[in-house]
């Protein structure tokens, strides 16, 4: 392993100074010959006095730390550091995760697990160590009270990272090192594929350059070394390819490629290999190119109350996300072209289980949670990130409802039997404009799953309210039954415990101010209501190919009352309602 | 004139013995070496319907013999358009057809025509959520079934009637 730039610094190296001293002392030379003349005793015992002194502050000033500037890949520490004439000394820390290396103290020594790697044992007695069954030489380690100190030089071969050690600047840094460089052809376009000795600690950035055309990737924490760049393959859209080191600090490498015609670049993900070497592999593809593709997906965080996927690849929308308790189902544009990197897997997170299951357009990650948590997704500048959360951590102040209006566009509903014909998606969707209107009025914020003649699909209608974290959902419909004007009434429909208070207080409205028959209050496995995480009922005031009842649905007056039912029973529920009746007096 | 009665003796006799050889051969059923004979067995199996309120479902065990399950399936999508009673509700509309069946494991996956998602038969949450139980119920009473799964020609259907979400393997509803 190469270590540059070092090299030795008299001044700070006690037992050349102590030599100098113990030379003065007993050699003879003109200097001795003056310090034991008779002449001038207490002079001659005051410079010696002042040499003892000097010696013994070297020594222990050598021994101290140094405040010294420590890069780990893209982080920088100001540690001390001690500059022992081997090689330096950092105190066991935080720094070390940067590295995503955990420690514990054991013995005379500490046991350190490396990603990817078995732990092993690193003590204060031994110059050796075993990893992963091979045994490497190293610095022993260091114990100074409570405190432990490990050998960069030592660390960085170990872990196959450059160490740069610069005495003079009082600089010490670690890098993951450039392996190689390969270039194919596949189905999307060209892949270049970067191998590093160690796991960057950020995915690279990309992007295009122009004049001439040329598309570029940044690797921060990597270090370039000599190596041999692959020969272009015939019929490549590449014309030239170059490396450098684009930035000392913080390290980045850059990768560059020289284009004969416009090209994309995006990252398709990454692999880590048995010695702890991460691959990344890049997509170049034409401009012009709108495929829908999926690289890899990543759950690149994963703590108790939140998990984070990060999906690589060209999306036209985000992916479907379906609720069933604590397993989400994500419907993919494709099968991922990597494996799922499942590296930052803990047991304790929120994630317990995460797999890829199908193929092409069936492909789905089934995610099991820990506990119910809520999913959103956020944009990135490659790919799209899916964010899960445990519910309510984000405080709001204003309750919000979604509102959903059943059916819509292709899907039209039940349909009255009289002419004109009544579509039960108009009616919903005019409900629901009514009670988001006195909904607003009275203080709530509303979210509509859809304003207008669209279809939505059910899945769709359940993600709106759960990505959003409404407190209440509400679905409006109106009822048919089989043979027309054999059922009327009234019916609620609710799946969750949770949900029968805000079912009876709506029913109990509902009846109230329609005057219909109250056909109960219905505990179904409805999709709409079973998926969603918050109080959330299925409403069906009246039949709306009932003779009398379909009558009252045409009157304005009647819709008007089916909203502000609803929305009784929805501040009944919250408790609002007497705030409501005050301010209406 | 001997050698005549000679010739009409032996005519006799061959047409005799032609006569015994078809009558044997007509007795014996013809077998295909490699196709084993087909054996019946019994399947004990709960048949659903919706009532006609469409409140509740109503159950019958019913006992198919059949060759093979997927005989037992075509039985039960045939049952289930037409109850045999006037205070039932049909599961299926009249026009649905099974194209095939297959396991998926625990999942039963029926792949049937168009007519299966005619969103007339679909209409109301509650109808259409008790029909679809109904079949989902009684097809789930069949050994090792734990869930159906329903395609339409080959592909996934959209939400029947705009209430029941079918791209999903769907599992009976305990409250039913």
């Amino acid at each position: 392993m190469p270590t540059a730039n070092r090299s030795a610094n008299c001044s700070n190296n006690p037992s050349h100074r102590q030599r100098q001293v113990l030379s003065l002392l007993t050699f003879p030379s003109p200097v001795c010959q003056f310090l034991w003349r008779k002449e001038g005793a207490k002079v001659r015992m005051a410079i010696l006095a002042l040499c003892l002194f000097v010696s013994a502050f070297g020594h222990t000033q050598s021994e101290a730390p140094v405040p010294t500037r420590l890069l780990v890949l893209d982080k920088t520490f100001n540690l001390p550091i001690l500059w022992l004439p081997d090689e330096p000394y950092a105190p066991v820390g935080d720094w070390l995760t940067a590295l995503k290396i955990r420690w514990v103290a054991q013995g005379s020594g500490l046991a350190l697990k490396l990603p990817y790697q078995t732990a092993f044992l690193w003590t204060t007695t031994s110059a050796k160590v075993i990893v992963n069954g091979r045994e490497m030489e190293v610095a022993p380690l260091l114990r100074r009270g409570e405190d432990w100190w490990l050998p960069l030089v030592s660390l960085a071969r170990l872990l196959r990272l450059l160490a740069v050690v610069n005495p003079e600047k009082r600089m010490v840094k670690l890098a993951a090192l450039l392996q190689s460089v390969a270039v194919k052809q596949v189905a999307l376009g060209w892949q270049v594929s970067l191998t590093f000795s160690y796991r960057l600690p950020t995915p690279p950035k990309v992007g295009t350059l122009r004049e001439p055309d040329r598309v570029y990737a940044d690797f921060v924490g990597a270090a370039l070394q000599d190596i041999t760049l692959p020969s272009l393959p015939d019929g490549s859209p590449l014309s030239k390819m170059r490396l450098g080191q684009f930035s000392n600090e913080p390290l980045i490498l850059r990768f560059v490629a020289e284009t004969t015609s416009p090209l994309q670049i995006s990252v398709v993900g990454s692999e880590i290999g048995d010695e702890g070497d991460e691959r990344w592999h890049l997509l170049l593809f034409s401009s012009e190119q709108r495929e829908q593709w999926l690289g890899q997906i990543r759950l690149q965080e994963n703590i108790s109350t939140r998990a984070i996927f990060r999906f690589w690849g060209r999306f036209e929308e985000k992916p479907t996300v379906r609720y069933e308790g604590t397993t989400l189902s994500i419907l993919l544009p494709s099968a991922p072209l990597l494996p799922l990197d499942n590296a930052s897997f803990t047991d304790e997170g929120l994630v317990r289980e995460a797999r890829v299951e199908g193929q092409g357009t069936a492909a789905r990650l089934v995610v099991t949670l820990l506990k119910p948590a809520q999913a959103h997704w956020e944009k990135r500048e490659q790919g799209v990130e899916l964010v899960i959360e445990t519910p309510f951590v984000r405080p709001r102040r204003v309750r919000l409802i979604v509102v959903d209006a059943g059916h819509g566009g292709k899907d039209p509903g039940a349909m009255s039997p009289s002419q004109p014909s009544l579509l039960e998606k108009h009616l919903t969707l005019d409900i629901a404009f009514r009670l988001k209107r006195l909904l607003e009025q009275g203080g709530y914020q509303v979210l509509l799953t859809r304003t207008d003649d669209t279809y939505l699909p059910l899945p769709d209608r359940v993600a709106i309210a759960n990505n959003a974290g409404a407190d209440a959902f509400v679905s409006i419909h109106l009822n048919a039954f089989p043979q027309p004007g054999g059922q009327w009434g009234t019916e609620v429909y609710y799946w969750t415990l949770q949900s029968l208070p805000l079912a009876e207080s709506i029913y109990r409205h509902l009846l109230t101010l329609l005057g219909r028959k109250g056909n109960g209050i219905r505990q179904r496995q409805l999709y709409v209501i079973r998926h969603t995480f918050m109080p959330s009922v299925l409403v069906e005031p009246c039949y709306l190919n009932h003779p009398e009842e379909e009558a009252l649905l045409r009157q304005e007056w009647f819709r008007e009352r089916i909203a502000l039912a609803i929305f009784w029973g929805i501040a009944e529920f919250f408790g609002d309602l007497p705030t409501l009746q005050k301010q209406g007096e | 004139m001997r050698w005549n009665w000679w010739l009409l003796a032996v005519t006799l006799g061959a047409l005799a013995v032609a006569v015994v050889l078809a009558v044997y051969a007509l007795r014996i059923p013809a077998r295909t070496p490699t196709q084993p004979p087909a054996t019946f067995r019994s399947w004990q199996v709960t048949l659903c319907y919706p009532d006609l309120k469409a409140s509740r479902l109503v159950r019958f065990s019913l006992t198919i013999a059949a060759t093979s399950e997927e005989r037992v399936v075509e039985e039960l999508v045939g049952r289930l358009k037409a109850p045999e009673t006037p205070d039932l509700s049909p599961a299926l509309p009249s026009e649905t057809r099974l194209l095939s069946v297959r396991r998926e494991g625990n999942v039963l996956v029926l792949d049937l025509n168009d007519a299966f998602v005619n969103p007339e038969f679909w209409q109301g949450s509650d109808v259409a959520h008790l029909r679809l139980q109904a079949l989902v119920h009684t097809l789930c009473s069949l050994p090792n079934t734990h869930a159906i799964r329903l395609l339409v020609n080959g592909q996934v259907p959209e939400a029947l009637g705009g209430h029941e979400e079918v791209s999903e393997p769907i599992q009976p509803d305990p409250t039913l």
